[in-house]
């Protein structure tokens, strides 16, 4: 097992050599650079400063070159520093990433727990009035996109309920001078501003997770090990549950596996709409803001937990299906 | 011959399937009793609702299929006396693999991948006794050795797919086995195993009837496994018992005009060369069954009176049944020149209306087909 991940993880660096030459492109083929997005229009600095910041920052040798002395500075550790945040790239990750794991688990398990049952039911009673309503129900959740779903909640929720804040994930007054109640009363106040964007992405993980679950369970529900089961003399639960279920697990971990990174990497749009402190708004504003140093390690951390997902998924397979077993 | 005590009686076994089409007649009156340390033999081809029979005495038949009002299966063994037929969902799972048991056709298929064999034993031992885990452990392990297996302190820890056919089989075996049943219901237990396998499995399943008292019932296809195992058959065709006899005398003396077609079609070593006899056609659909024997289109010695009404049961000697218009004592002539077209075109025309019918509607073409799958009457796969 130890010997596959690290076959796997050494395969994966020229995997990962690749994306990064993608990324640095695409980030440097973006219109205006860090420099002309700092100082902004109207600035009074002189073309003369502007050539001579431009050289010193070396921005203006060519693409190749500065990829190398980026790539030389990223693998001794340093991601550069964010000029909008004024801070070290490498901390800013390490503070927003939670946000965005908090939203993400949450709707991760909530997605699940429901879709667990839900989809079960599905396969059992197949073809039935409750399968359509539910088959209909999860391809709302997979085809309406998140931020439009998002804007209607604020839109008729947000606006309606003034208890339920529509943005942001800490009451701006008590982030700013303290909870006076404590960690009690910041964890309520995160709780509430989570509502919104939790329902959001809830909704569109119910859908997916619900799918794979009633179509992975209409495969094994059929098969002659759970008639088998049956003839037992086992419960209905039991043999549902149990019996097919463990069967149907296996495709779900797969996907799974692939999901739990993700949860880190931030529900991009959705942060944005929402106003949630996470790697995606991170990610979003760095872009609009030029913020290139910020915005190639934020993609670059995605491509590697896309790269451990896989490696995760693959493992996890191993452990629910005896027939697989992972070796170097 | 000691007094033979009965287990399980059947009596007008009916099972639909409600179909679009409408209903499917997969079992339609079967009637047979099983008695104690008795092997009965269930024989017909594919479709003939031999399987189903089967899915019905432990209440497996799954939806469309139903078990029709009027229908008994009394299960009258260990002072039972239920009738599965009819009895709740909470007094068969107490039945089920307790009482009676059964074994399916494709070993691979039946023992759940994920589980290993020992886990899957120890469940249907956990089920239905109170006992404690060290002691079913060695339970399965013993159950193991018993049906031939060497090495069972190894192999009860082995997944299914690390086994092969044979062993799983023998797996599925002691598995029912392991609560004692009363009965054994073995679905087409050898089908899916090559030949020399196939000669062990009914071997095992002598042996064990003999030093466990159980009865079984065996469903098959093969008149050769028939002849190794059982004392009494069943000859099924179209979802009726077409004739019932003692082994021996079934062999030596068939008289329904089927099991005379099944015999003539086994091949045999001494016929070198020969070409092999077949039933010419096939069996009706069980939606448009004809008003006259089921049989009568394939009969070689068809009459005028086989299209017009359902055969009586004839007793013979020695418990022997046949239901077939030859024996009914009215005589029997040949078909005049007249009588072979009304019997022609009385076939052509039913064969063309359900031919017809089932292009119709192509849809009702597959869900016939998906019924054949989950019904599991499609034992010969």
């Amino acid at each position: 097992m130890f010997k596959y991940i690290v076959k796997r993880l050494l395969t994966s660096i020229p995997v990962l050599l690749i994306i990064t030459m993608v990324i640095f492109g695409v980030v440097k083929a973006m219109p205006g650079d860090e420099l002309t997005a700092y100082l902004g229009p109207g600035t009074k600095v002189t073309q003369e400063i502007k050539e001579e910041t431009r050289a010193k920052l070396g921005l203006d040798k060519s693409v190749p070159e500065q990829y190398v002395r980026w790539m030389g500075r990223l693998l001794s550790g340093d991601l550069g520093t964010s000029f909008t945040l004024k801070k070290p790239v490498g901390e800013v990750i390490g503070t927003y990433v939670w946000n965005s794991f908090l939203l993400n688990i949450v709707a991760m398990l909530l997605g699940l727990a429901l879709a667990i049952p839900v989809g079960i039911r599905q396969a059992v009673k197949k073809g039935s009035a409750e399968d359509n309503f539910w088959t209909v129900f999860s391809l709302l959740g997979i085809s309406v996109p998140t931020f439009f779903f998002g804007m209607l909640l604020i839109y008729f929720v947000g606006m309606n309920v003034s208890w339920i804040p529509i943005s942001g994930m800490r009451d701006s007054m008590m982030a700013s001078f303290g909870y006076p109640g404590g960690i009690m009363q910041e964890i309520g106040d995160v709780a509430v501003h989570m509502i919104l964007p939790v329902i959001v992405l809830t909704f569109s993980e119910f859908a997916t997770f619900s799918r794979y679950v009633r179509n992975s369970m209409v495969e094994v529900i059929n098969q002659d090990y759970v008639r088998t089961a049956r003839a037992k003399g086992l419960k209905e639960k039991t043999v549902i549950y149990k019996h097919a279920f463990k069967n149907a697990q296996i495709p779900l971990v797969t996907l799974l596996g692939m999901y739990i990174p993700s949860l880190f990497s931030g529900a991009t749009i959705l942060e944005s709409v929402f106003v949630w402190p996470g790697i995606g708004k991170v990610l979003i504003d760095s872009i609009n803001q030029r913020d290139t140093s910020l915005t190639t390690a934020c993609l670059v951390f995605s491509a590697v937990l896309m790269i451990l997902g896989n490696l995760l998924s693959d493992v996890c397979y191993s452990l629910v299906d005896p027939r697989v077993k992972v070796d170097g | 011959m000691s007094k033979r005590e009965t287990i399980l009686d059947v009596e007008n076994l009916r099972v639909y399937f409600h179909t679009k089409k409408g209903d499917s007649k997969a079992v339609d009156g079967n009637h047979f009793r099983m008695y104690e340390k008795e092997t009965l033999a269930i024989v017909g081809e594919s479709g003939c609702g031999k399987s189903v029979t089967a899915m019905s005495i432990l209440g497996l038949v799954s939806e469309p299929g139903e078990i029709m009002p009027g229908s008994k299966i009394l299960y009258t063994g260990n002072d039972y006396n239920l009738d599965l037929a009819t009895a709740s969902i909470d007094d068969k799972r107490k039945v089920r693999g307790n009482e009676i048991s059964m074994i399916f056709q494709e070993p691979m298929t039946a023992l759940n991948p994920v589980f290993t064999v020992g886990d899957q034993i120890e469940e249907n031992i956990r089920i239905h006794e109170d006992v404690s885990s060290e002691e079913c452990r060695k339970r399965a392990i013993e159950l193991l050795g018993k049906v031939g297996i060497s090495r069972p302190e190894q192999v009860i820890d082995n997944y299914p797919f690390q086994l092969s056919g044979g062993m799983c089989q023998r797996v599925m075996i002691a598995m029912a086995l392991s609560c004692n049943p009363k009965l054994l219901i073995a679905d087409e237990p050898t089908t899916a195993l090559d030949v020399t396998i196939q000669a062990q499995i009914l071997k095992l399943m002598n042996e064990l009837k003999d030093e466990t008292g159980t009865s079984i019932m065996l469903i098959t296809h093969d008149l050769g496994v028939v002849a190794q195992v059982a004392d009494w058959v069943n000859v099924m065709y179209a979802g009726k018992v077409v004739e019932s006899a003692d082994v021996r005398e079934l062999f030596t003396n068939p008289k329904h005009p089927y099991t005379l077609g099944l015999m003539a079609s086994m091949p045999s070593l001494a016929q070198n060369g020969a070409r092999l006899n077949v039933i010419e056609g096939t069996v009706p659909n069980p939606v448009y069954l004809p008003e006259g024997c089921y049989f009568a289109d394939r009969c070689t010695k068809c009459q005028a009176r086989c299209l017009k009404g359902q055969p009586p049961v004839i007793e013979m000697p020695n418990g022997h049944t046949v239901s077939c218009f030859l024996y009914d004592g009215n005589e029997n002539e040949e078909l005049d020149e007249a009588d072979r077209r009304t019997v022609a075109e009385v076939l052509a025309m039913l064969n063309k209306d359900s031919a017809d019918e089932a292009f119709d509607d192509e849809k009702t073409v597959i869900i016939d087909i998906d019924k054949d799958q989950t019904d599991g009457s499609g034992g010969d796969r």
